[in-house]
């Protein structure tokens, strides 16, 4: 069980949460300039890494805020919380 | 065994879900003499009407059903200021009271939020998970309520008159 702190109500369980997945790379500026393999790659193949995720989850049952968080996706420890994102 | 509580299902309250800027919002309170809470989570009261803290730019009213009609007309103000929303959600909760010397026993099965006085004062008011669904939790007197969606009212009193009962 993960302990997520929440910006506005503190640390909560993960259950409150509902996971958002990882943080997707920005959308390129100019899709049409991109190999048919790098925008299928940008579009449909998620990275997979071991190690150190940038992941977004949704407080559901609390405040209903999303929260971005880094999350060893080994050791499940939680390497920094900078709180809100509202992008 | 079981524990030393009383669990009681309350009548309706009277409930405005209030969203957006603190400012605004605490404007349209002042029509009431009401005041926003000071701190994330935690209630305003002022008599038998509170303003409870639940999320960024989000507050719920709260009184007796008996003023729902005294509420809107505090509220009333034309037109709106569009960046706010207010709802009446007078019947989308239904609330329990569970007090006496062991509610927080029975909570702490209900509940996975930590309700030590050290991190859930007096006042303190907070959505969080009651038995795996969306609960808003506020401490009160020798106890503690329970709200949840009114749809799972009676499975709610159903668990947690069986937490008592074991």
């Amino acid at each position: 069980m993960l302990k997520i702190t929440c910006p506005f109500c503190g640390p909560r369980n993960e259950s409150e949460f509902v996971h958002g997945g990882p943080e997707k790379p920005r959308r390129p500026e100019d899709p049409a300039a991109l190999s048919d393999t790098d925008w299928i790659d940008h579009l449909t193949v998620p990275d997979n890494p071991m190690g150190p995720v940038r992941e977004k989850w949704w407080h559901l049952r609390g405040c209903g805020q999303w929260v971005t968080i880094t999350r060893d996706t080994v050791s499940h420890d939680i390497l920094d919380e900078d709180g809100h994102d509202r992008r | 065994m079981s524990y030393a509580v009383t669990i009681r299902r309350q009548d309706l309250s009277a409930l405005v879900d209030m969203r957006g800027e603190a400012r605004q919002i605490a404007a349209l309170l002042a029509g009431l003499d009401l005041a926003l809470p000071d701190a994330p989570n935690t209630a305003a009261e002022a008599g038998d009407r509170a303003v409870y803290w639940l999320g960024p730019e989000h507050w719920l009213l709260r009184a007796p059903i008996a003023e729902e009609d005294a509420l809107l007309a505090g509220l009333h103000k034309d037109p709106l200021p569009p960046e706010i929303s207010l709802v009446l959600v007078s019947d989308a909760y239904a609330f329990f009271e569970i007090s006496g010397a062991e509610a927080a026993e029975v909570m702490a099965v209900a509940s996975p939020l930590d309700l030590h006085a050290s991190v859930f004062p007096a006042k303190g008011s907070a959505f969080t998970e009651a038995f795996g669904l969306k609960a808003l939790v506020v401490r009160r007197g020798d106890g503690f309520e329970l709200a949840v969606d009114r749809s799972l009212g009676d499975m709610t009193e159903d668990y947690l008159n069986r937490v008592v009962a074991f």
